[in-house]
């Protein structure tokens, strides 16, 4: 896929969720001063939920690539992407944070994320906007998600009409 | 306060520079103590240390250097004489420098010790010794050395008037120049100096001509060299990687674009840069390299210091110390090679009164010798000490229960010899301080395979031992074999390669089944077989049958710990180059796993661990490596069940005989007239060497009268201890796959074991060593030669 098409694609996607990006984005940009200490997040979709990962710590997004298996190895190890170079663990986000497979078909995305063992790719199913959310909206997970789920988040940002799941990414990428 | 650190980080690095050398000229002194240069290089160095840390408030440390620096003043000005003590001393006080320095690189702070009693030390053999001590007469040319010296330190001395800061920086060249002068010096001498040398580093080190020469080298050196990160390095590594990669895209895509028009202009410039990144690709592998030098030059204080510790003298000969090989593999064998030279410097060599008795040279020897060969670097350490008793290895081999009698028995030189390499197994009479607790050979064994390196060794008792390591030029580029199992590629290291076999349908029934472990009859010898697609889980099961059916088995033999297995896979590649890339942390628990690279088409392939997959497959570990060691001996030794490949051969047209596989080595026929006589031997010309043949129908009382007379002189060929002979028989006629069911004779023949049935037909097995020992007695003494 050439990038033309990604474009195109990401262009799809937006048109298919415009409602929580838009709206944040414009809160966002009247009252910019005021939430300074706003943190930025890079969302993306897992099934029907809403995630997003701290900006910091995202290096790239790219439609994801050819992958290696690596036998015996934990079940959400997707496999070894060349990066430039780099040997990059891949993980199925889906399968980390306990949710059915992807039926759609469709290739997932790679979101690339920096960590304490080197970048390590996070395969999730479409790509969102970059938002800005407000501190007062945070909560802790809720005692009653799935551990597996719950472990993985840091909280909960409750958006109008939205959950934005922020995810731990030092926890979610321990596969083991 | 960062500044600071980045100042102190500097001076620890220039100190440990300063340091290395230091250890090798205060030997070299003690060699040769009137050399003025040498002095003067020490003494600079010492200077420097004290000057930096008193600007950095070091107090101990510059108490102990003052002290050592005053000593080294005296000498230098010739109103003491250099002693061995006075060396020992001075050693003795530049370890202390170094446990401060190393303390305050991981603390950031001098250490609480109180080191005024080595100051007092040094200062109380100060006293005596330049009281002592007459003043020796200055010859001329001594003096116009010390004259450039002094001018030196005078120049010194103005530096030390500039500003603080630029104080450092003006020392640092200068300190730098002082130590890189010593590598410029013996780099020219070394070119002459290079053959058998004995390289006392520091006896390469005198200059041509003393005057002119320290001071011209100064300016050109500080220039040509600058320190750069090694992180940096490896990322420039990395990145001429992946422009290698993109290189070989491009020309893949021009090659298949080749004939029209346009793409003749962009061809050349395809090739050009083509050109320039294997030329890049080289000259940054370079920046890695190191002479293996800088391992050795830490060798002659060591040495010095072990052989005083037992009252022996050793000299030291390298040779090849500018070859030169990666940083990393520099490090990973400094530690084997510590341990070899104290074995050899403690057991290997003789103590001078016992040398003497054997009418050896007092003095021992100990060679280094490093060079290049096919591809990997050999390093041999050997001596001329009492070498290596393997009749007390074997024994002590045999008390461990490492192995049995009939085990020992059997062995060759060689491999009882490797079993120095066997965990928990010291042949020192007595333990020392430095070595001879057991530990140790295997350690250095393992240490170096880790590296894809090899040791082996060679040794003559009373005359000394050699050991011999072979490793990669470098660690990231290793040759691989590339091959493909349940659809994804593996690379599998070379060094643990033995053969390749292809098994195809009519050989099928060589491949034997027990309780579900396959095995494959090689040579005789059963192998057991691990089916990479099973042992990894992987989901195409089409190998075992599949595969089979049009290409046949492909059997990769490999070898890990004196162990073969064969495993089996769907395709075998070409044999590549690789680029070994690290995983994930969290991958590599999995033991099957070495390592990744990327393939010239940007793919990932796993790099297998050839232990691992063995353990994977419970090969180790578990019964299945002394089921192959005993299935093996089954084949020799009088088993019910087993069968094994025998070779049938007739004496004299009439009877039968029979000898098992593994016990020969091969078969051959020459013409009668290529047998030649030597020293009353048959003998014949057999692969550059001299093949004595021997006719063992005397030794078996057979009746040769009735023996047609062929074209040929069939010849069974044995080797053992690295020796062959040739036993001459009537006719060759077959080899089989039979059960042994050996029938005990009545009346035992020798050289006979009994009879067993082959091909409806009965037929004497033979004992090859005792027929040949009938003929040639010392035949199985290791001392036949």
């Amino acid at each position: 896929m050439n990038e033309e098409e990604m474009l195109a694609r990401g262009k799809e996607r937006r048109a298919e969720n415009p409602e929580p990006s838009l709206e944040t984005d414009r809160r966002v940009s009247i009252s910019d001063r005021r939430f300074e200490n706003n943190r930025q997040y890079a969302t993306f979709y897992l099934d029907d939920h809403f995630l997003g990962i701290e900006i910091e710590q995202v290096q790239e997004v790219f439609l994801s690539k050819e992958m290696t298996s690596v036998p015996k190895s934990p079940a959400s190890v997707a496999g070894l992407i060349n990066l430039r170079g780099q040997i990059i663990m891949s993980i199925d986000l889906r399968k980390r944070l306990g949710f059915k497979e992807n039926s759609t078909g469709e290739a997932p995305m790679s979101i690339v994320v920096r960590t304490s063992d080197g970048p390590v790719n996070l395969l999730v199913d479409q790509i969102g906007d970059v938002i800005r959310v407000r501190p007062d909206l945070f909560e802790l997970p809720p005692k009653t998600l799935e551990q597996q789920l719950g472990m993985a988040i840091e909280g909960v940002y409750k958006l109008e009409g939205k959950l934005l799941l922020a995810l731990n990414t030092e926890c979610a990428v321990q596969v083991a | 306060m960062e500044e600071e650190d980045e100042i102190l980080d500097e001076f620890l690095v220039e100190c440990s520079e300063s340091l290395e050398h230091l250890d090798q000229e205060f030997v070299a002194l003690e060699e040769d103590p009137g050399n003025a240069d040498l002095l003067g290089s020490i003494f600079r160095a010492v200077h420097t240390i004290k000057g930096t840390c008193g600007f950095l408030g070091l107090p101990k440390l510059e108490n102990v250097a003052h002290g050592t620096e005053n000593i080294l003043s005296v000498m230098r000005d010739r109103e003491m004489r250099v002693t061995s003590d006075g060396i020992t001393i001075l050693l003795e006080a530049v370890d202390v420098i170094k446990e401060i320095l190393a303390h305050i690189e991981t603390e950031r702070k001098e250490p609480e010790t109180d080191y005024s009693p080595m100051r007092q030390k040094l200062d109380a053999f100060l006293e005596s010794g330049s009281s002592a001590s007459e003043s020796k007469p200055i010859t001329d040319e001594e003096a116009l050395r010390v004259d450039a010296i002094m001018k030196d330190l005078e120049a010194d001395a103005l530096l030390n008037k500039a500003p603080e800061k630029t104080r450092t920086e003006a020392e640092e060249a200068a300190s730098e120049t002082a130590i890189s002068e010593g590598n410029k010096d013996s780099k020219k001498t070394e070119a002459r100096a290079d053959e058998e040398a004995t390289v006392s580093p520091v006896q390469n080190e005198k200059p041509v001509s003393g005057n002119e020469n320290i001071d011209k080298k100064k300016p050109a050196l500080a220039e040509s060299a600058i320190r750069v990160d090694v992180h940096l390095l490896d990322q420039l590594i990395n990145l001429v990687g992946e422009l290698v990669l993109a290189r070989n895209q491009l020309l893949q895509q021009a090659r298949d674009q080749d004939g029209t028009s346009s793409t003749k202009a962009k061809s050349g410039t395809v090739q050009q840069i083509n050109l320039i990144t294997t030329e890049l690709q080289d000259t940054v592998m370079k920046t890695r390299m190191q002479p293996i030098k800088n391992v050795w030059d830490k060798f002659p204080r060591m040495i010095r210091d072990l052989a005083h510790a037992n009252g022996k003298s050793v000299d030291l000969v390298m040779k090849g110390a500018e070859t030169e090989l990666d940083k990393t593999l520099l490090e990973a064998i400094k530690d084997p090679m510590t341990h070899i030279i104290r074995n050899a410097v403690d057991h290997g060599i003789e103590s001078a009164d016992i040398r003497r008795e054997q009418g050896k040279n007092e003095k021992g020897t100990l060679f280094l010798k490093a060079f290049h060969e096919g591809g990997r670097i050999v390093i041999q350490i050997s001596d001329d000490g009492a070498g290596i008793d393997i009749e007390r290895v074997k024994i002590k081999a045999i008390e461990k229960e490492l192995i049995t009698q009939a085990l020992a028995d059997r062995m060759s030189e060689r491999e009882a010899l490797h079993l120095i390499f066997h965990p928990g197994l010291s042949t020192a009479k007595q333990v020392t301080h430095v070595s001879g607790r057991g530990v140790g050979m295997d350690v250095v064994k393992t240490n170096i395979e880790k590296i894809g390196g090899t040791v082996s060794m060679s040794s003559r008792l009373g005359e000394g031992t050699e050991m011999r390591i072979e490793i990669p030029l470098t660690l990231a580029i290793i040759p691989a074999l590339m091959v493909v199992s349940g659809g994804a590629p593996f690379a599998i290291p070379q060094a643990s390669l033995i053969e390749l076999v292809l098994v195809n349908e009519e050989c099928r029934q060589q491949i034997e089944v027990i309780r579900g472990a396959h095995f494959y009859r090689l040579r005789g010898v059963l192998l057991p077989l691990i089916y990479l697609n099973e042992v990894l889980g992987l989901t195409e099961q089409a190998s075992r049958a599949g595969a089979l059916h049009d290409i046949g088995i492909n059997i990769v033999v490999l070898k890990v710990n004196e162990h073969s297995f064969g495993l089996v896979v769907d395709f075998v590649n070409d044999s590549e180059e690789i680029v070994v890339k690290p995983v994930n942390r969290q991958l590599r628990s999995l033991a099957y796993l070495a390592g990744a690279t990327i393939l010239g088409d940007g793919c990932v392939a796993l790099i297998l661990d050839v232990m691992g997959v063995a353990e994977e497959g419970s090969l180790l570990g578990g019964g299945a490596h002394e089921t192959a060691m005993s299935l093996e001996e089954a084949s020799v030794v009088e088993t019910e069940e087993k069968t094994a490949a025998f070779v049938l051969f007739s004496m004299n047209g009439e009877d039968r005989y029979a000898v098992s596989l593994s016990e020969i080595t091969r078969l051959e026929e020459f013409l009668p007239d290529r047998v030649e006589h030597s020293s009353g031997q048959e003998v014949i010309q057999y692969r550059d060497d001299l093949l004595p043949l021997i006719h063992i129908e005397n030794a078996l009382n057979i009746d040769m009268s009735g023996l047609e007379v062929s074209e040929h002189v069939s010849v069974i060929v044995c080797t053992r201890n690295q020796k062959s002979v040739g036993m001459v028989v009537g006719k060759i006629m077959d080899i089989v796959n039979v059960p042994l069911h050996l029938h005990h004779p009545s009346g035992s023949t020798p050289g006979i074991r009994g009879s067993i049935v082959i091909q409806e037909k009965s037929t004497d097995l033979l004992d090859v060593d005792q027929v040949i020992s009938c003929v040639i007695p010392e035949w199985m003494e290791e001392t036949f030669v």
